[in-house]
């Protein structure tokens, strides 16, 4: 041990940029090997969310980086077997999540909270909270601010998930095209 | 990203999202260190400087590296990268300019870049989603959070050097309850209501 | 200096038990021990990792000076814990999620730096793969019993099935940072009793 503490600082650079480069040698390759199985569950994960405020779910399409504002963490227009017309759904929040599902004409169908990691929250289907976000369905996305009686859930908490669905609306008005001007969507 | 939004931020990087508290991170050193009071006033202003330095350029480094290369799997490494210069830079600068404080923690210095809080934050500010004065802001704010944790524990250690314990309990066991009942009473931030929502709408995820 | 594979085995899981005696990664102890299986997923994680950075370490040992011996143990152990992060987001999805970020941060777990400064630094390979496994199972089994703890009295549950039905649906307290300070406090005073008692014995 005693011969290589007489070896000068740069050595110890190089050999930790060396042992750097190895690292990340092998991180590329293990990601070549599991980035499809990641990118399955990936999708697999999306779709289930998706599930919990529409059926017949068979595909999606990505708008976070076109139409996703500050608060929202996806957006993702519905794509479903029946060929019915276009619904968007709208994840918000950070800690607290919910999501937001909307009607081709930017009605709201409902509303769900997801636990951080994208899974309906277990705490989150007591009978009170289900009342609470019961009450965002129906409500217009061009609506000015989003208001609902002072319900509070027994987990959920509900200025939370008002702050979540007027940040989802703002997002699908901006989408639809809804600030005031007709504009024609698919 | 309004002003209120970047205060609430703050105030719960230090008190409702506590590293050490409510995130359970940076256990090791506050314990390792908290024996030592003089010590411990450094180590944390090292941690406080490395977490700041960090997430600014773990930031950086995400937004403008790895995500134009799609690289984001090589994110450990990097941010580990990132926080081994500065913390090697700190002890530099230290042992440089202020050498005799560099002789009393020179022992503890691989607790700054080996500790869960500071590669933590980072990470946090990836989940949470933050942009550039959001992760600058958590990183600085949590890092006066766990000084907060190593200020409240080295007063609480001293008292418990007087209590007499049953013999498995002395020592870390002991240190472990009473953390815990800190960690109780931070639990109480969870419930404030700053009337734009509160800072944890779930009580148990 | 041979060392024969139960000495290992004894000082990995009881007398030098990494957790508990050494204290090393609590921090982990405390955040993964809400539920059985994330406890279970970390700790084959912390016993894979810690194998093979001891193992490169030891390969490498004399050649990293005592410079960059925190860098060069560190940026190893990050190396590893992201081939595990992609493993498991790839093979075991729903564990990842509910680890959130306590798995991408075991590269800075203190287990990794201790036990290849104290171990790999100075022995064979074939040693430090034995150190890697009995240090790794020592702090699993720390975790794991945390874990098996917290979930019982927390939710009443182990691996989510629940055990008592609708008599005992948990104590909160358990779940919670607070309760995972408290449990780990008592695991490692019962470790510290057990390796007491089987020192006196002798």
């Amino acid at each position: 041990m005693q011969k290589s503490n007489e070896r000068g600082a740069f050595y110890g650079i190089a050999v930790t940029a060396a042992i750097t480069a190895l690292a990340v040698i092998l991180a590329v390759l293990v990601n070549l090997a599991a980035s499809p199985f990641i990118k399955r569950n990936a999708d697999e994960s999306v779709r289930s969310t998706v599930a919990l405020v529409f059926d017949g779910v068979t595909g999606y399409e990505d708008l976070t980086e076109d139409f996703g504002v500050d608060g929202t963490s996806a957006l993702y227009r519905v794509i479903s077997g029946t060929g019915g017309e276009d619904r968007y759904c709208v994840i918000c929040g950070n800690d607290a999540r919910f999501i937001v599902g909307f009607r081709g004409d930017g009605i709201i169908t409902a509303v769900r909270a997801l636990s951080a990691d994208g899974v309906q929250l277990k705490a989150g289907q007591t009978d009170a909270d289900k009342e609470l976000l019961a009450q965002f369905g129906g409500i217009s996305a061009d609506a000015e601010g989003v208001h609902i009686k002072n319900v509070s859930g027994a987990t959920v908490d509900a200025s939370a998930a008002v702050g979540a669905v007027n940040t989802a609306c703002s997002a699908v008005r901006a989408l639809l095209g809804l600030d005031g001007e007709a504009s024609e969507e698919e | 990203m309004s002003v209120s939004s970047l205060l609430l931020l703050c105030f719960s990087a230090v008190f409702a999202e506590n590293l050490v508290f409510t995130r359970l991170l940076g256990v090791g050193p506050l314990i390792t260190v908290s024996g030592k009071p003089k010590a411990a006033l450094t180590v944390g202003a090292l941690i406080t400087a490395v977490m700041t330095l960090s997430s600014a350029l773990a930031f950086a480094a995400r937004r403008f590296v790895l995500e134009p290369l799609g690289a984001q799997f090589l994110q450990i490494i990097v941010y580990v990268v990132i926080i081994v210069l500065l913390s090697e830079g700190a002890g530099l600068l230290l042992s440089r300019f202020l050498p005799a404080l560099y002789g009393i923690v020179s022992v503890y210095m691989p607790l700054v870049p080996a500790n869960c809080a500071v590669l933590g934050a980072s990470l946090l500010s990836v989940q949470f989603g933050h942009g550039f004065v959001q992760s600058v802001l958590f990183g600085f704010f949590g890092s006066l959070g766990f000084a907060l944790a190593l200020f409240v524990f080295c007063g609480v250690r001293e008292r418990l050097e007087l209590a007499d314990p049953p013999r498995s309990f002395a020592g870390v066991p002991m240190y472990l309850v009473a953390l815990g009942l800190i960690a109780l009473a931070f639990c109480g931030f969870k419930g404030v209501d700053f009337g734009g929502g509160s800072l944890f709408p779930f009580t148990l995820s | 200096m041979r060392k024969s594979v139960s000495y290992f085995a004894k000082t990995g899981l009881l007398t030098r038990n990494p957790a508990a005696i050494q204290l090393l990664g609590l921090c982990f102890l405390l955040a993964a021990s809400a539920s059985l299986k994330d406890a279970l997923t970390l700790g084959v994680c912390a016993v894979l990792v810690l194998v093979c950075s001891n193992v490169t370490l030891s390969l490498l040992r004399g050649l990293i000076p005592d410079s960059a011996r925190v860098p060069a143990y560190l940026i190893t152990a990050a190396g590893f814990v992201t081939v595990a992060e992609l493993a498991v987001s790839a093979w075991l999805p729903s564990a990842g999620r509910s680890l959130g970020i306590y798995l991408p941060l075991m590269a800075v777990n203190s287990l990794f730096l201790a036990r290849a400064d104290a171990f790999a630094s100075e022995n064979g390979p074939a040693a430090s793969a034995l150190d890697g496994v009995f240090m790794g199972l020592g702090y699993a089994l720390v975790l794991v019993i945390t874990a098996f703890v917290r979930e019982l009295l927390g939710a009443g549950r182990i691996f989510g099935f629940s055990v008592f039905g609708r008599a005992f649906t948990g104590v909160p307290f358990f779940a919670l940072p607070a309760g995972a300070f408290v449990c780990l406090g008592f695991v490692i005073a019962a470790f510290r009793f057990v390796k007491r008692k089987t020192e006196e014995r002798k």
